[in-house]
């Protein structure tokens, strides 16, 4: 079964090596939407054990572009997860509140707690992303973020948090297409900004900025991954394929945790039911 | 001018090298008061230029056995002090929802934003003091806690919080005097808990967790000082002076920041003005 592309700790990214029209030879659209419903049953169940085992925490980092698809990425692979175990945050340009603190202090207070699946639309990376493309900050602040970002997610990941991140890459040309496509729909023009436009202009920038975060912030621990995104149906299966296949792994290790929290409550119901003296 | 005893980064503290009796050959009660009383409207007014210029924030850590007086600390040194810029977290057990976190979560929450200074009455080194004395995770996990809390400070220093962090060394036998004295005073005894006695029991344990803390996480960026903390008087000096010395040598570059927002406001006055009396007026037509 393909994954999504992983970027091995310490390797340097070239996104022009990977090709974002790229699917794999075994799977067309239909098979693909076959398989994706049967993933995302798999994902519902998964979440269903992470949230009783209360051991680990799920943290999934969207990253992309502007329309490489992250809230369709959301809507079609968390279909089938119970929302009262998951959480969604959409991260903006900081308030004015969040900007008299550090770049991590309105991220650490969203990561989920024991048993909780959060899925970052955009995240931390913007701080080495807009803000370095824009200057927001100047460069001898935004660089010394990388390795603020490792120290952190470390943390998250020592305390027993799952971390998985994806890079949804696609082309150039795609965007445009998106774009333009969006403005002769007016079901979706609704999603379309100035700044799109305006934005594509620093998309050479965008690549540049967005290889040292992968290259720089793939860890063991918190892993990127690229995820090939110009066909939206093949994005949307590696990202559910990765997600189930690294929650798969914890499946035996979640089954004894709950077993073991089953045991407690069991012990102290006898306890409470057995006749005093 | 005597301050707290400076841990410098990297050296191997043993409490019993410091003696929590000590108090200056220059000072006595009535002295230290009168000097308090000084220090603490300077804190007032540099306190007022940190929250104008909008650029630093100050996090105080406050650390000690039960009875060595933090909270009295808090209020003898801080009382000056303008509460709207200024704020005090106090860290009890924590809660289902805290626990459900890393422990550095509910700690980053309430870090100070720039211009504010937030004291901290326990702090994220509870996790390798209590937690550790009685194997509340297993070391595996604690030891991990030192470095964890290095990045963390750094990080925090990085993006200029000025961070001070305040370990009031009692003796045993003070603690004993202070907690019987407690039992004595009915206007006191509030303050009692039987938990207080049970975890005397463990003051050796806490003092070696106490000197690897110390020792572990003493940084240039954020350090540790030890203050002799027998003398109650004694102690608030100490913590006094210490936070002015360190606060002092920014207040040229708070008033310059503070200066430079003036400006930018007169500029944007300005500005608004000039183009209001340009445009005429629709109601005059």
């Amino acid at each position: 079964m393909e994954l999504a592309w992983k970027v091995e700790a310490g390797s340097k990214v070239k996104l022009r090596d990977y090709d974002p029209n790229y699917v794999d030879k075994h799977t067309d659209p239909t098979s693909a939407r076959a398989e994706l419903e049967v993933l995302c049953a798999e994902l519902g169940e998964l979440q269903e054990l992470l949230a009783a085992a209360q051991y680990h925490s799920l943290l999934v980092v969207l990253q992309g572009m502007d329309t490489s698809g992250k809230d369709g990425t959301i809507r079609h692979v968390f279909s089938q997860v119970n929302p009262q175990g998951c959480e969604v945050r959409s991260f903006k340009a900081p308030t004015n509140r969040e900007q008299a603190h550090d770049f991590l202090w309105r991220i650490h207070r969203g990561t989920p707690g024991r048993g909780i699946i959060t899925i970052f639309n955009r995240s931390h990376y913007e701080d080495v992303l807009v803000v370095r493309v824009h200057n927001l900050v100047p460069e001898k602040v935004w660089s010394r973020r990388y390795v603020a970002i490792n120290n952190f997610e470390r943390l998250l990941a020592q305390n027993g948090m799952i971390i998985l991140k994806f890079y949804l890459h696609i082309s150039n040309e795609e965007q445009e297409k998106r774009l333009l496509a969006r403005q002769k729909d007016k079901t979706k023009a609704w999603k379309l900004s100035a700044a799109d436009w305006a934005e594509r202009k620093y998309w050479g920038a965008y690549q540049e900025a967005y290889e040292d975060a992968l290259s720089r912030c793939s860890t063991d621990e918190a892993p990127w991954y690229i995820v090939p995104a110009n066909k939206k149906w093949s994005r949307d299966l590696l990202v559910a394929r990765t997600l189930v296949d690294t929650l798969r792994q914890y499946k035996d290790q979640l089954l004894d945790k709950l077993v073991l929290r089953g045991e407690q409550e069991l012990a102290r119901i006898e306890q409470i039911q057995k006749p005093a003296g | 001018m005597q301050l707290a005893w400076k841990v410098e980064a990297g050296s191997k503290v043993k409490l019993q090298d410091y003696d929590p009796d000590y108090v200056d050959e220059h000072t006595d009660p009535a002295l230290a008061r009168a000097e308090l009383e000084i220090i603490g409207a300077e804190l007032s007014e540099l306190q007022e230029l940190l929250a104008a210029a909008q650029h630093h924030s100050l996090l105080v850590v406050l650390q000690g056995m039960d009875a060595s007086g933090k909270a009295d600390t808090i209020f003898q040194v801080l009382s000056r002090v303008n509460p709207q810029g200024c704020e005090v977290h106090a860290f009890k057990a924590p809660t289902l929802r805290e626990l459900a976190h890393d422990f550095l979560w509910r700690v980053h929450r309430v870090t100070p934003g720039r211009g504010v200074i937030t004291i901290f009455n326990r702090s994220h080194y509870e996790d390798v003091l209590i937690v550790r004395v009685h194997n509340l995770v297993p070391e595996k996990v604690w030891s991990q806690y030192y470095a964890a809390i290095n990045d963390f400070e750094d990080f925090l220093t990085q993006d200029d919080t000025i961070l001070l962090k305040f370990y009031l060394h009692m003796s045993n036998e003070e603690q004993e005097k202070r907690l019987l004295a407690r039992q004595v005073d009915k206007t006191d005894a509030w303050k009692l808990s039987t938990a207080d006695w049970a975890e005397r029991k463990y003051w050796d344990a806490y003092q070696e967790a106490y000197e690897d803390a110390l020792s572990k996480c003493s940084t240039d960026e954020a350090p540790w000082y030890i203050v002799p903390a027998n003398k109650k008087w004694y102690r608030n000096l100490l913590v006094a002076r210490t936070l002015v010395d360190t606060l002092r040598p920014y207040k040229a570059q708070w008033l310059d920041k503070l200066v430079v927002r003036g400006k930018q406001e007169l500029a944007r006055i300005e500005k608004m003005q000039k183009e209001a009396n340009q445009k005429p007026s629709h109601k005059k037509k």
